[in-house]
Parts: C-alpha cells; structure tokens; sequence
C-alpha cells in the first residue's frame, strides 16, 4: 500500500522530530570527530587521525571488557526475563497489569539510590554475606562487592525489566487455544515452547535484547559504584573524554564507531534471528 | 511448565527485584549521615525532606517532565511503529536505523550534542528544553515495543477490514489500537521510566531551576547522598503504590458496574 | 552537631525576621543598603540572582540572609564535578548562571576560554578580610576572575580502631607500598589527584611535566590496581571509611573529619612526602543576567561573619581571616580542617597544564582502563 498520506501522517512526525533533535546534534557530534578543532564552535580541517587513536590496546580492552558484560547481561536477564514474561502472560487479565506494575516499579528508584542499596547488600558484613555465613554456606566474609560479578547483578537487576516488557507485549497476544493445540498434538515442553510460542514472540524477544544489550554497554553508573571503577566501560571512557580530558574530537570519534559497530551488530542480530525464526524481521 | 512452579519462579523474580529496594526503604529511618552502616531508627530524614522546597520543587519538575515527555513520546513513537508495519516505503530502513542509531547512542553525546544544538538556534534552556530532549530518546523505546508487538500479527487482518469498507481512521481505533494496547502500555512504561531516571542529558539541557530529582541525588555525590534520598525513595514507592491499588480498585468498580 | 547548626540556622531567621519587622515596609526596597562594607545603589540589582554551586555547599541561612537584605531571590543549582560545570559553560550554558562555585583549575580553565567576567574589585570592599596566602594564587593572578570561597588539603583518612597504629601513619606507603599497608584501602577517582599522590611519594611536583616522572608514577600506580578496593568519589570513599569496609581512604580533609561525628576512631594525615591544597573560588561567568547582583553576592560572602557561618556549615576551612574568630572552637581547634605551617609547607597546589595534559590523561586511562580481570 504506496498511501503517501498515510505514511506521512504516521511515520512523519517521529521521523521530522528525530531528524531535528537526534540527526542535528548527532552530525554536530560527527563533524567535530573528523576535525582538527579542539572543541565546538571552533573551525578546523578534516584529518583522520582521532580514529587512528582508537585503534590502541587500552581501548580495545576497555571495548571488549564492555563487550562481554553487556552480553552476560543481556543473556542473564533474557533467561531470566521470559519466563517471569510467560508467567505473567498466564495470569487472569486483571491481574497482568498489577504483576507489571509491580515488577516495573524497582525500576523507577533512581540508579545512584539503588546501587548504593546493592553495596550495603553485597559488603563484607552486608546482608548476603551474614546469610552466607548464618547458614553455614561459608566461613568467612567473601568479597562480593567490587567485582566483575557484582556489577553484573546490578545491571542485571537494572535492565530486567526492559527485557519483561517487550517480550510479555509479544506473548500476551498469542492464543493461548494455539498452545493447547500443539500440546494435544503430541508437542510436550522444550518442543512445544521451540516451535509454537517462540517463533510467535520472536519480535518481543529481539527488541528486549537489543534494548538490554546497547543499555548495559553504555552504562557508566553501576560499573563505577559496583565495580569499584576499576573497570572501565565504553561508557565511562567516553565521559571520561569529553569531561575529565575534554578531548571532545576524540570523544566525538569514539562515539561514531560506537554507533556504527554497534548498529551494525544490532542490524546483523536482527536479520539472522528474524530469519531463523521464520519472522519478518523489524 | 507446571502452575505452581512458574508462579513461585515469578515471586522469585519479584524477590530479586525488592531487594534492593527493601534496603532503600530499610535505610530511610537510618540514624546515620553516611550510606552503608545501621546506627539506629530515625524519621529525622523524613522531616528534612519534606523541610526541604528544593526536593519538591525537583520532584515537581520531573514529574511534569516524565509524564509530558512520556505522552508525546507514546504517541509519536505509536504512530510511527504502525506506519512502519502497515506500509511499505522507501526508506523504511533508514527511518529503523534513526531508531537504532538514537537507541544505541551514549547519553553523554547526546547531551552534549543537544546542547550544542540548542545554543546553535539560541532555543532558551528551561524546562521545556528538557522535556524536548527527554522524547528524542523514548521515542525509539516506544516504537520499538510496539513494533514489536505488531510483529507478529498477519497483515491479512488488517487488509480484511479494509476490504469490508471500514474508514482508514475508524480501522485504526476499533481494529489496531486493542489489539497493540498491551504493546503501547509497556513502551509507555518503558519511556516513564526512562525519563525519571535520565540524568545526564537532563543536567545539560536544563535550564536554571528546572532541575529533576536525578540531577540533584546525582549532585549530591560530592558532599555525600544522605538518607534523605532514602526517605524520597520511599514516598516515591508508597505514592506510586497507592496510585496503583487506587487505580485498580475503580477498575474493579467499573468493570462490577458493567457487570 | 547537628542540632546547633539548626539553631543556629533557626536564630538567624528570627534575628532577620526582627530586624525586618522593625525595618519598615518590607517589600519595598530602600534606594541604597549600606551593609557589610558596601552601599548598594539598589536600581542596580537584579530582581533575581542564579547560584551554580556544589550539594550542600553553602549554609541555607546565609541564602536566606542575603534575600532578606537585598530583597532579591536567590536560585541555587547543583552540579556534581568541576569537569561537568565546566563542559556545560564551554557547550554553552553561559548566560543562565551570575555566580559558580569553580575549583582552582576550573577557573583557570574558563578563564583561558574567556568563560569568566573580570571582578570590579570596588564592589568587593571585603576581599581585604582574606588571608594573603590564598590571594594572588598562580591560578588566577590579582584574583581578577575569582574569590575564595573555602579551601581544604587531601589526605589519607584512617580508621585507628582497626589498624596497627604502632605503624607509620603519615606516609603515602600505606597505599603504595604493599609491605606498609593496613589492609583495605581505596584512592579517589580523580585523575589529578591520585596520579598527583604517586609523583608525591616518588618524590616529584604534582605539577610534573616530566614524561620519565610521569612513566614512573603510572608503572607505580598500575602495581597499586591490583590492590586497591575501588576508585573512589570523595564520600563514597568516606562512606566505605565509617562502614569499615575500607580502613584507609584517599580523601579530603573536610569530608574525613566529619565522619568522626559518628565514628570518633578515624584521624585525617597529610602524608610527609606531601599532597595537594586547594580551593573553591566563587566566580562571575561571562554573560551574566545579573552582574552587579552577583557582586554584590560575593562580598556579602566574603564579610567575616559569613565566612565563619560557611564553615560551620560545611566543615571545610575558610580562607578568611577576619571569619576565624566567629568560628566554632572545635572547628577552629582541629589540625586537619586548619594545619600547622610545617604541613601547608609540604603542600602544593594544583596547576593547569595546558599540552602537558595529555600525558595525564594517557596515564590515568591507562591504569583505570587497566587489563586483565579485576
């Protein structure tokens, strides 16, 4: 259907909104990291050479310790995140959306609050480890706190609910007498979930871990109070650039093949499970 | 998956969920100045919020920010997902990679970058500039959801009603709009979300004395986040819990009503 | 503690509520105000006056006061780090602000840009109740951009109850060298001041320019990874002080010395080697709406019993000479917030680098991006 109209009256606003308030600034941002200026609103030439500096071990391994995080992450919550979704897609209609409001509501408690509530949980003589410790599990205090492992509980519980929602959007409209169906027709557990409920909620799963995987590589917060700033993120090393070293052109430079790496791994993610689970991909 | 099981799974999850946010809570009555230590019960933080004009006037601005930019953002980001899934155009996939591009992009250089950009047409910073600047980023969220939602319904449906002769408008609202509503209400939830937490790109593209409750717990890093915090948390949560027995408590009204 | 600062904060009101009552018709202002040395042509001021400071940073009272006495509304706004204020000023959040709070650095930064108005000392009789050694700092030459505000040392904060005290104390090895350490410890998260402690105990100016030095301190620094508990922001690391989760913290003094109200077994040291002094200077961005209000602020600021009500407030120490009699004893008394000679003699003070910034900056990414594991 080639409606101009309608086209233009759906897809137009968003799109002129963005184009003014996300494509300006964000060519501002690429015009400055393929300049020589030291900042904005200086003049300069065009030159290479901040992406060249990208190109460094210390980078790459800041890159890649983000990486792997975001991907535990994304994978923890997804593991975590779907059936919490089918569950709740089972509840009585009435209750759903308390069940939703209950499990978003976490998710409103400022970051800053929040992990600070996760350090008294997860310190020596905090609440997991006097558990730990009251059961016998252990006997001594473990260092919890300051780990890899702790900022991955953190992200984990930050962004859980960005992965519930999406995919409970996607479930809840599958008919239920669908999975009754393949149930009587013999399907039982694994294969009833892999050929009659999956495919079916394919689209929420992939936007839960397309949301997930890009917050939990650009986080700074839970990283730096978590993990004791011991661990740079991508995150983190771009604020760092343009607010400690004010190098904005560098800054500028990593954020462009952030962009572009990332966006290129989102499209090739969305293409090859979409395509794999029989959908048209978003 | 067994009832039982998958209803104990789900509290669970809500366990884990809590469990910070029991500490918050817990911490609220802290007698102490500093964070991680238990040194008594208080109300004292209570007294110095609620003493405090800056903290209301804070929470006043964010939620007028959260919920205005919420509403526009859900609306423009809806109609932009069903747009995109009922026709086909060219460009279709540039206007999914913008989606991609402001999803993926780091808070930090889009603060930046909208500052500069609002100086550049000399746009007076203020609580609007915030607001502006808080649905440039919902907006994907939503219309990723929703997107994602719609998915996975035939087109054949739509095109049916279409065929009986249905307006393109009276189409939307008895046909689309039921059945993305569930799609619509979590990308709806997902941006409120968002923007209460948003701190980075609020700070910069604040004007004077349109600071959100973010930008002032985050301030606070440097002289030390008092329970006080704590104590706002907790109203927070109790408000927003109210609210929503409230809310469900005249849904059940109504629904007895048309009984 | 903090029930005298409420009175305080409380008398103070009612003092000015009298003072007013008896004053005359209130809203209307007199056409000047002789107060604290100046006489305010009162035409001049704004109707409003925009504060850009740190959280907690300046005693309610003392904004209340200067309200009352000026009848002007005061706005104050908070920002978290000097580095944050500053890219929003230089991205152009010039013209919503008439006074910000900036470190020594910061200033000279903004200054360098042009960020800053020139201060018309003539409005700033009270300048003259400043002690001379925080006037005419390098970083701000004849104070034209700045006035000091408050000004503190960084040191190590330690938790005497949980360490072996029949150790050295005072020495920057309780973090650097692992066969002196107590146990736990966490150094701040700010590049200057963590890369300016190593070239400190390596015995170099934390002003160094030297690539060699530098190398030396980063080589330090990287060994130092393996051990420290976190990099820390100033109360976060305090808050792992009083939790003990840590028992030596990289800190500032005023942030230290107010953990001793709830736990009295924590001392604040300069280590011998030396570290770093600074200080907060209130400034006048360029643009201003309310310039000559903004003036009128600072020398408000700067008179002698407001300096001391500042202190109170916020436990850091006051530049101010003339404040110290108004001082609270206990405050005044206290070797960490007000040091002897022999310890501001081993104390430097932060400069601007300029170029030589980069090789800073290479380092501190170096060691915090840091390799493998934890």
């Amino acid at each position: 259907m080639k409606d101009w109209r309608a086209v233009a009256a759906t897809v137009g606003p968003a799109t002129g909104y963005l184009a003014v308030f996300l494509l300006l600034p964000f060519i501002i941002v690429l015009l400055l990291a393929f300049s020589s200026a030291e900042g904005p609103g200086e003049a300069g030439e065009f030159t290479l050479r901040h992406f060249r500096e990208i190109v460094d071990p210390v980078y790459l391994t800041v890159l890649w310790r983000s990486l792997r995080l975001a991907l535990l992450t994304t994978v923890l919550c997804l593991v975590i995140g779907y059936p919490a979704a089918w569950a709740i897609s089972n509840l009585e209609k009435s209750r759903q959306v308390l069940a939703l409001i209950i499990l978003v509501i976490p998710s409103w408690i400022n970051l800053l609050i929040k992990n600070y509530a996760w350090i008294v949980i997860l310190r020596r003589e905090g609440v997991v480890n006097v558990i730990l410790q009251g059961t016998g599990l252990s006997s001594e205090p473990l260092n919890l706190l300051f780990t890899e492992g702790a900022v991955l509980v953190g992200l984990v519980h930050s962004y859980l609910a960005f992965m519930v929602l999406p995919i409970y959007a996607a479930l809840e409209r599958i008919d239920r007498r669908l999975v009754e169906a393949g149930r009587d027709l013999g399907a039982k557990g694994w294969r009833l979930f892999r050929t009659v409920i999956l495919p079916q909620s394919l689209g929420g799963v992939i936007v839960g871990c397309v949301f997930v995987f890009v917050l939990a590589l650009g986080s700074f917060v839970t990283p730096d109070l978590l993990g004791g700033a011991r661990g740079m993120m991508i995150g983190n090393l771009i604020q760092n650039q343009l607010l400690q070293v004010r190098n904005w052109p560098f800054g500028a430079a990593l954020s462009v093949t952030l962009v572009a790496a990332v966006l290129a791994a989102v499209v090739v993610f969305v293409r090859v499970v979409g395509r794999a689970g029989g959908e048209r991909a978003l | 998956m067994k009832r039982q099981w998958r209803l104990a799974g789900l509290v669970g999850v809500f366990l884990f969920a809590y469990l910070p946010i029991l500490v918050v809570v817990a911490y609220s009555f802290n007698d102490s100045r500093f964070a991680l230590t238990w040194n008594g019960f208080t109300l004292r933080w209570y007294r110095v919020l609620l003493q405090s004009p800056e903290f209301l006037a804070a929470l006043e601005n964010t939620a007028i920010v959260g919920l205005t930019s919420t509403l526009i953002a859900t609306v423009l980001g809806t109609l932009l997902a069903v747009g995109l899934y009922l026709y086909r155009f060219a460009g279709s996939s540039i206007v999914r990679a913008l989606l991609y591009v402001t999803v993926i992009l780091p808070d930090i250089v889009m603060a930046v970058g909208l500052l500069m950009f609002y100086v550049a047409v000399q746009f007076t910073l203020g609580r609007n500039s915030v607001i502006l600047a808080h649905v440039t980023f919902q907006i994907p969220f939503v219309a990723l959801v929703v997107g994602g939602r719609l998915q996975a319904f035939p087109r054949v449906l739509l095109e049916a009603a279409g065929d009986l002769g249905a307006g393109r408008i009276q189409r939307a609202r008895v046909i689309i709009l039921p059945l993305i509503l569930p799609g619509i209400i979590a990308g709806a939830a997902i941006a409120f979300t968002l923007s209460i937490d948003d701190f980075l790109i609020t700070y910069f593209t604040a004007g004077v004395g349109a600071s959100t409750i973010p930008v002032r717990i985050y301030s606070m890093l440097k002289r030390g986040v008092t329970p006080d915090v704590n104590a706002l948390a907790t109203l927070m949560l109790a408000t927003t819990f109210l609210l929503g027995w409230l809310g469900l408590k005249l849904s059940r009204v109504r629904e007895e009503k048309l009984a | 503690m903090r029930n005298s600062r409420v009175w305080i904060r409380r008398s103070w009101v009612v003092v000015a509520a009298a003072f007013y009552a008896c004053g005359g018709s209130g809203v209307d202002r007199p056409p000047t105000i002789e107060a604290y040395g100046l006489t305010v042509e009162s035409e001049r001021l704004g109707n409003s006056l925009n504060v850009l400071n740190y959280s907690d940073y300046i005693a309610p009272a003392l904004v209340e006061r200067f309200e009352q006495e000026y009848h002007v509304d005061v706005i104050v706004d908070f920002f978290d780090h000097n580095d944050a204020m500053i890219a929003k000023l230089l991205a152009g959040g010039i013209g919503q602000y008439d006074v910000v709070i900036a470190a020594d650095y910061a200033v000279q930064i903004l200054a360098g840009r042009q960020l800053l108005q020139p201060l018309d000392h003539s409005n700033l009789p009270n300048l003259a109740n400043i002690n001379p050694r925080f006037l005419n700092l390098p970083f701000d030459p004849g104070n034209t951009y700045s006035a000091p505000y408050q000004w503190g040392t960084t040191g190590l904060g330690i938790r005497v109850d949980r360490v072996d005290t029949t150790r050295a104390l005072d020495t920057w090895a309780l973090v650097f060298d692992s066969a002196a350490s107590l146990g736990p410890f966490t150094m701040l998260d700010e590049p200057r001041e963590t890369i300016g402690a190593a070239l400190k105990y390596l015995g170099h100016s934390v002003n160094s320019r030297d690539p060699k030095e530098l190398e030396a301190a980063q080589n330090l620094l990287t060994q130092q990874r393996r051990r420290v508990l976190a990099y820390a922001s100033a109360t976060g690391g305090r808050d792992l002080l009083a939790s003990a989760d840590a028992v030596v913290v990289h800190g500032y003094n005023g942030d230290i010395v107010l953990t001793k109200d709830e736990v009295p077994d924590i001392v604040f040291v300069v280590p011998r080697e030396g570290s770093i002094v600074w200080t907060d200077n209130m400034t006048v961005p360029v643009r201003a709406p309310h310039r000559y209000t903004a003036e009128v602020f600072i020398n408000f600021v700067l008179a002698a019993e407001h300096g001391a009500a500042l202190t109170n407030y916020t436990r850091f120490a006051s530049p101010n000479a003339a404040a110290l009699p108004h001082i609270e004893p206990a405050i005044r008394r206290d070797p960490a917030l007000f040091p002897p000679e022999e310890v501001l003699e081993r104390l430097e003070i932060l400069e601007e680098l300029g170029e030589a910034r980069a090789l800073y900056d290479r380092v501190w990414t170096r060691v915090v991006a840091g390799g493998r594991g934890n």
